[in-house]
Formats: C-alpha cells, structure tokens, sequence
C-alpha cells in the first residue's frame, strides 16, 4: 500500500513542500521533483539516526507546543509539519497559526534593571529596550525589530520568570 | 610538612569535577559541597565524599565561609581548594582558613589582599620594575579628580573598578562629554559587583592583545612562569577563546614577559598557582595589567603545551614542597586552543540560555579534552554561571589545533539549551582567526551583526525541515499502525513517543 502524503514545514520563516510515502517498509521523499530514499531509526524518545541517499546524520526532535523543536548538533530551532491541503484551507480562510507574535518575552527568569523605552516610542532593530540582571551578568534585551511599541509590560526592580512578557509591538 | 589526604573543594561544576581529577591522581580524598539545586549536579557524583550547604542561590551556600569552613572541618579535610570565582580570591575566607588550622590552597590572605586590589598591585609591579599602563595612582572619588586624570593620560580612558575584574565597572570614554555619565554608572556597578564603588582610569589601548603568563611560586622563595595564553577573544570582557602560545609571542618577548611575572611574584611573595595580565599593544610592547590570584579558568590551555598539571603543582606547593621544575625545563610543544562552551543563545546576544540538556554528548578522540560539569540529562541552574564546559584542542601546530577544534565543535551534540558552539565553529572558519590577527576588538569587529553571522545555510534549513518532516511522518504511522488504521494528522504521536521511550535503555 503506497500512501503518499504531502506537507507543508514552517522553519525560519521558510515554507517547503514535501511528498512523502512509505513503500515496502522503505521511506521515500519528495521536492520540487527531487525524489530521495530515507532511512529513519528513532533511537530513544528524542534522537534520530536519518540516512538520506547515503549521507548520515543525527537529529533532535521534540514537541514544542504545536510544532516541533529540531536539533542538529548543537543548534536547534523551532519547525511546523503540517497537511499541506489543511494549511491551504486555513489560509484560504484567513487563519494564520504561524503569524509571529510580536512580543518580546523574558529569555530567563531575573531582575529588571533598567527600562529604557516606553509605550509609544519607535524602536530600531537590535536596540536595547529592557536590561535584565541574570546568572551575575547584565543582559541587554533587544528588539527583534523594527516598529512601535504599544506597551512594557515590566518596571524596575521586578523580579521575572522565564517567559514573562516584557514587550508589546504594535 | 603538612600531610594532605582529604581536600574540601569549595566550589561546583568543570572546576570542582577538574579538582576531583586531581585528588584521585594524588591519592587524595575529595570531598564536594553542594546548594540545593546542585544536589544532583555531577560533581556531587564524582567526589569521594558530598556534604549540603543547604539554600538556593550562591550568596546562600557556596559564599557562606562558616558553611565551608564547618563542612571542611566535620568532614576532616586538611585543605580547602576554592576553584576560581566564588571564594578564591577573598582574603577574609582565606584567613579564616589560616584561623581553623586549614590550609587554603593558595597565596597568602596578605598577598591575596595586595594583588587583589588594582592599584596596590599596580604599585608592586612598579617595584617589581614593571612596565605599566598609564594610569591614576588612586582611585577617583568624583568628577574633578576623574576629569584631571583623564585629561593627563589622555582620551580615550577606561574607567575600571579597583575591587574586581570579568568587566564589571569597567567603561571606556572617548571625550570629556562621556565622561560624568560612565563615571557613575561604573560606580554603581563596581558597588554591586565588589561591594566597593572605587574605580580608577587607566589609559585605553586600541586594538591591543590580552596575553597573560601562568605562574608557580611555592613557600621556598622559588617561583617559574610557563609561558603566556592569548586571550584577546572577549566579550563583554569576558574571554570566551584562549590560545597557546600566542601568534605573536616570540622566545624573547616570552622570556621578557616571564620574568617581569616572576618579578612580581617574588616582590608580593606570592605562592601557588596564579597569572599576570598583560596588555600587548601594536608595536608588541607589554603593559602590566592584573595579577589573578587563583587558578583559572583557561588554565587547560598551559596544561596541554606543557605537559604540566596544575592543580597538582597547587597540592605540592600547599603541602610546603620546593617547585620540582626549573624554569630551563619548561618547555612548549604544540599549540592548544580553549572554546569556553557557555549556555547562551548568541545570535539574541549571548543571553544565558536556562533548560533541560536533553541531549548532550561532548566530542572526543586525538587531541580532544572536554573539562565540564554537566551530563546528558542535567539542568543548567539559573542561579550560577552559563558556564557548561571548556572544549581544548591541540595539535602540533596552530593549523592543527584549529582544525581538530573544527572537527570537535562539529561533534559537540547538545539538545534543549542554546550554546556558544555554533559560534565558535564559525570563529574556527574565519579568514582573520586562522591568521592569528587578533585583537580584545575581534568579536565585534568580524561579527557586528551575530544573527547574520549565524544564520544557516539554505541547505541545512532544507535539511532539517526534510528531517522534521519525516520524523513527524513515520511517527504517525507508526501510531497509526499500532492502533490498526491509517495515519490521521490529528493523531498525537506525543504519549506514544514517551511510552516507547520509557520501554527503551538508554
């Protein structure tokens, strides 16, 4: 039984489209017409062995949320796999689980030192708009951005968890 | 001379598992302490001997000199060695070591007081015949004074904080306008790093080269450099790249630069391991800089060239043994070269990276060395450092070290934190580092935009997304299989994957 699917994979805001079957226990992969055989052997709950047309390599995955986060040596990323035929219905009707939030968010929980922007201010990207003190170092929080802030959400002296939100754009 | 058997080491992490090493080469017994949150830290496992400090962060446990100090003594340790941060540069816990009949593997609280403050040590250098950075004499209380200074030595100045190092207190100013603002926020800084707001101005160097030499000195009047570590890969003044020897360092600036560090050594009556900080400006002259009265972090790195272990040179000294080793018999062979391995997510700005190490596996094989602290399964604490592990390759020459370095960076598999290692893999592969033409400027010079410089290639996105996509396939097969119909997108592969998990060993 040859049961072909097609996804659509969200990874650092690049889309790919990919044909995959399974055909006699063997994987096979499909792009733009490139067709190649995969083997692939979960070794434990989070690691991977994958050998695509003879090349080897190991990789990390684990659930994120709705996602995925992948691993590859020592970097690691978040990635969606979805249907591609569903991911066309939900962007034919104006639904965009992908759309990134812009929000900034506490990397590590620690102290607000210094707040140096406010709600209403422009911002470039790359400028520091929140430093927090964590593991004995003053970290500068920068903006992943250009825009307008609509709100900061924190004051000085307080005491964040990871994940607190900091920062709203506009 | 005293007999050691039993060492506390008051410390955690690479540097407690690299003292460990040394105890069980030494035969000596090694006992460990640990905060709460490190009860399950790899040290603990790794020492002979563990005792609780109790509390959560390390103002609470592992700077508490009463705890270290009651651990030491319940346990029967002769000595204490404090690693490097923490304790090991404070005078107060070192005397109160010499006070309970316990021996701190180290120098003296006296000298540890002289070098520790920037400007004593500065005027011991100038005895010692030194050649200095220009510099204030005293600390600059306030902006009067500061604006004199910085008016004699001449713009552009760095402010820096006379109590401590690692960057804190530390602001460069390029012209008078600056200076006011810098002077108080360096203040403040050194106040809550050191717990003393003296900073002092010190003439700013451009492009220089950080390079410091490693000392020993025992109790007997002897004292031998081992040759100089190049160190100008900073960020934040923090080092995050080592080498030996230095590009630029040749047999004679070597022997120069040696004996001004065993001149300093000898006039402060300094004992045990420790470093003299250099400054290397253009025209390859040196500046004395700090003495760091402690072991380091980067020592691995003189380790490998020399064939030297240093913590075990630190045993015999502290147990009152003349230096086995002339100075004619040090010798250099090869070239080591150190990546710090911190938990931090570089391209957002080296922010500390907190998590779960997943997956992690340190890199192996011909002139590899991993000193590290963490284990697959461990959690980085939020409350200490991000220091994960210290990668060093050598090789017989520069080229052979970066490349092994290359091949162990690419080895170095870590899953659920954010490390230096992608980083550093493209410091390995920068045109500029390969030359050796380094300089404190490098890392922001060569990488002004980090998440540009490490974003992957089309090739590797496409690869993981191909791997995501088939692993997310075959998993929903497989669930689909065990449950006896066709694959739906909405299955959850989720509770499978953990089942099959728990039947595995692993």
């Amino acid at each position: 039984m040859v049961a072909m699917k097609k996804v659509q994979v969200d990874i650092q805001d690049k889309t790919f489209q990919f044909e995959l079957r399974q055909a006699d226990g063997k994987l096979r992969i499909r792009r733009n017409g490139d067709d190649h055989a995969a083997d692939l052997v979960r070794l434990r709950s989070n690691r991977y062995s994958l050998i695509i047309d003879g090349r080897s390599y190991e990789f990390g995955l684990e659930h994120d949320g709705d996602g995925y986060m992948i691993s590859s040596g020592s970097r690691s990323g978040t990635v969606r796999v979805e249907d591609y035929e569903l991911a066309r219905i939900k962007k034919a009707a104006g639904i965009d689980d992908n759309i990134r939030v812009k929000n900034i968010t506490a990397p590590m929980p620690g102290l607000i030192v210094r707040v140096n922007r406010q709600a209403g201010d422009d911002v470039k990207k790359g400028e520091a708009l929140v430093v927090m003190e964590a593991m004995k170092m003053e970290n500068d929080i920068k903006s992943p951005l250009a825009g307008k802030i609509k709100a900061i959400n924190v004051s000085t002296g307080e005491s964040v968890e990871k994940g607190h939100l900091l920062v709203e754009f506009e | 001379m005293p007999e050691i058997s039993k060492i506390l080491i008051a410390n955690r992490g690479e540097i407690a598992v690299r003292i460990v090493r040394a105890c069980r080469d030494a035969g000596i017994n090694s006992a460990a302490v640990y905060s709460d949150p490190d009860r399950t830290a790899f040290h603990v496992r790794a020492a002979d001997e563990a005792y609780p400090l109790h509390d959560v962060t390390s103002a609470e446990s592992y700077l508490v000199h009463e705890k270290i100090i009651d651990a030491a003594k319940s346990c029967g340790a002769q000595a204490i060695h404090p690693g490097y941060g923490f304790l090991a540069e404070n005078h107060v816990f070192a005397d109160l070591c010499r006070e309970n009949d316990i021996i701190f593997i180290g120098p003296t609280p006296e000298v540890i007081n002289l070098l520790g403050d920037k400007l004593e040590a500065r005027r011991t250098a100038i005895k010692a015949g030194l050649p200095l950075t220009p510099a204030s004499e005293h600390d600059v209380a306030d902006i009067d004074r500061a604006r004199a200074e910085a008016e004699k030595i001449g713009y552009p100045i760095l402010i820096k904080a006379a109590a401590g190092g690692g960057g804190k207190g530390m602001r460069i100013v390029h012209s008078a306008d600056d200076l006011e603002a810098a002077l108080i926020t360096a203040a403040s800084e050194a106040s809550s790093a050191f717990g003393d707001r003296r900073v002092y101005i010190e003439k700013y160097f451009d492009r220089p080269r950080h390079i410091e030499i490693q000392i020993l000195a025992d109790t007997h009047g002897n004292a031998v450099h081992m040759g100089e570590r190049e160190c100008s890969i900073q960020r934040r003044h923090q080092k995050v790249i080592e080498e030996s020897p230095s590009a630029v360092v040749d047999d004679k600036l070597r022997a120069h630069m040696g004996e001004a560090a065993v001149a300093i050594a000898l006039e402060s009556g300094y004992v045990g391991a420790g470093t003299v900080e250099f400054l290397v400006d253009q025209e390859l002259k040196f500046y004395f800089l700090e003495v760091n009265t402690r072991l380091q972090v980067e020592h691995p790195v003189t380790e490998m060239v020399t064939g030297i272990d240093l913590v075990i040179e630190q045993f015999k000294i502290a147990r009152g043994e003349k230096l086995s080793l002339k100075q004619k018999d040090i010798a250099h062979r090869g070239h080591a070269i150190e990546c710090r391995i911190y938990a931090e997510d570089v391209p957002a700005g080296f922010v500390p990276s907190t998590g779960h190490l997943s997956a992690y596996r340190e890199p192996a094989g011909p002139g590899v060395r991993v000193d590290s602290g963490f284990v697959a399964g461990d959690t980085i604490p939020v409350y200490y450092d991000p220091l994960i592990a210290k990668l060093i390759t050598w090789g017989d020459d520069r080229r052979q070290s970066i490349s092994r370095m290359r091949r162990a960076l690419t080895e170095y598999a870590v899953q659920g934190v954010d490390t230096t290692i992608p980083f550093e893999l493209k410091v390995m592969a920068n045109e500029r580092f390969v030359e050796g033409k380094l300089s404190t400027h490098f890392i922001p010079e060569e990488f002004p935009d980090l998440a540009a410089s490490m974003a992957q290639t089309d090739d590797e996105v496409e690869l993981s997304a191909m791997a995501a996509a088939l692993i997310d396939f075959q998993q929903r097969e497989k669930t689909a299989a065990a449950a006896g119909r066709p694959a739906r997108q909405a299955d959850s592969w989720k509770l499978s994957g953990r089942l099959e998990g728990l039947r595995k060993v692993w």
